[in-house]
């Protein structure tokens, strides 16, 4: 594989691993997917050319990996709580108050971004977790940025609402 | 919601630790740069062969077909099934519609689908993006190869208008019906 495809991981690594998560809710098809949509950009040889250095490919490398998970999930059932496996659990050594408000809050948001619409929950996890801009998150939704900067605004929304109170 | 809120409620999901995939998928993707084995000697020439062989029939095939042609007339489209499907002019719309949802990597290979007038049967296998839109378009008649493919006119054959505007067809105007945003800006109906 390409140097150019190598950095393209590393970079991605981690954003890429938890937005295919969220749509397959299980780490063996996310990861599945991240390898097929690498194996088909090997085989299609980008990063080979000199070229490519110009064209922004992190939207075309999240876009390849969704394809990919939706495809892995057609033929697996989604898990029901994605947020189950998408995030680390919540350990404290202490007990303080404090560290009892921030799980608990913790919770209330896990379960907020499960509750949110399939396409919300896309634009928020491409925006905070994989750290792309709304250009690139509608590059990748094949939709506009003012679109995903809506449907962005539209989930913290629903978050707030779950979390009244909490923030 | 207030610029506050909106901070605030960013800075509570980026605290959210998300789980980090396992270094048996860093190995996988590294095994993707690992260079291919040398081919032992017997196998080797067997490769040049069959590399040779390849190469031949993809010439031949390549030679046969002129270059890419616009949808010029409906004429053109009776002669489907009595030559080879040729996509026409690469065509952005048509292209981006049927080619780039899909992360098959076969689709860079024309003769994969586009061997003659039947091959659209092959979409059912081979379509990898979202399938609502595959079945807009259908309803839109647009997955039929001649909505968008025309046969390639023999060498000694002169396209009817070789200067046509590709987006004059009215089969792949995405314009008619998706706005900037690319929402459909009128309803789906089949027909």
């Amino acid at each position: 594989m390409s140097e150019f495809l190598e950095n393209l991981y590393r970079e991605h690594r981690q954003g890429l691993y938890t937005f295919a998560l969220s749509i397959t809710g299980s780490p063996a098809l996310a990861e599945d997917a991240i390898q097929n949509a690498f194996e088909a950009f090997y085989r299609r040889g980008i990063g080979q050319n000199a070229n490519q250095g110009s064209i922004d490919w992190v939207p075309y490398v999240f876009r390849s990996v969704r394809n990919s998970a939706v495809d892995l999930c057609r033929s697996d059932q989604r898990q029901a709580r994605i947020c189950e496996v998408l995030f680390e659990s919540f350990n404290s050594e202490t007990f303080s108050e404090d560290a009892l408000l921030t799980q608990e809050r913790d919770e209330l948001l896990r379960a907020a971004i499960d509750s949110l619409p399939e396409s919300d929950r896309e634009a928020v996890m491409l925006k905070i977790f994989g750290e792309l801009t709304f250009d690139q998150v509608g590059k990748v939704l094949e939709t506009s940025p003012k679109t995903v900067a809506t449907r962005y605004r539209r989930a913290l929304g629903k978050l707030e609402e779950h979390l009244k109170g909490k923030i | 919601m207030s610029v506050e809120t909106e901070t605030k409620l960013e800075a509570l999901l980026k605290e959210l630790r998300p789980t980090a995939p396992s270094a048996e998928l860093d190995s996988r993707i590294q095994k993707l740069a690992s260079p291919a084995l040398p081919l032992s000697r017997n196998r080797g020439w067997k490769t040049l062969v069959a590399t040779a062989i390849a190469a031949s029939v993809v010439g031949i095939v390549i030679g046969q077909m002129t270059s890419f042609q616009p949808r010029v007339a409906a004429s053109s489209a009776s002669n489907v099934g009595g030559k080879d499907l040729t996509p026409v002019n690469f065509n952005p719309n048509a292209f981006a519609l049927l080619h780039l949802h899909s992360t098959k990597p076969e689709y860079e290979t024309c003769s994969n689908c586009h061997v003659n007038g039947e091959t659209i049967q092959a979409f059912d296998g081979w379509y990898y993006g979202d399938a609502k839109l595959l079945k807009s378009h259908s309803d839109f008649k647009m997955s039929e190869c001649v909505d968008c493919h025309v046969l390639a006119p023999a060498p000694n054959e002169k396209p009817d208008t070789p200067d046509i505007n590709l987006h004059s067809i009215k089969g792949v105007k995405c314009s008619d019906c998706h706005s900037g945003a690319n929402e459909p800006i009128k309803p789906v109906t089949a027909g």
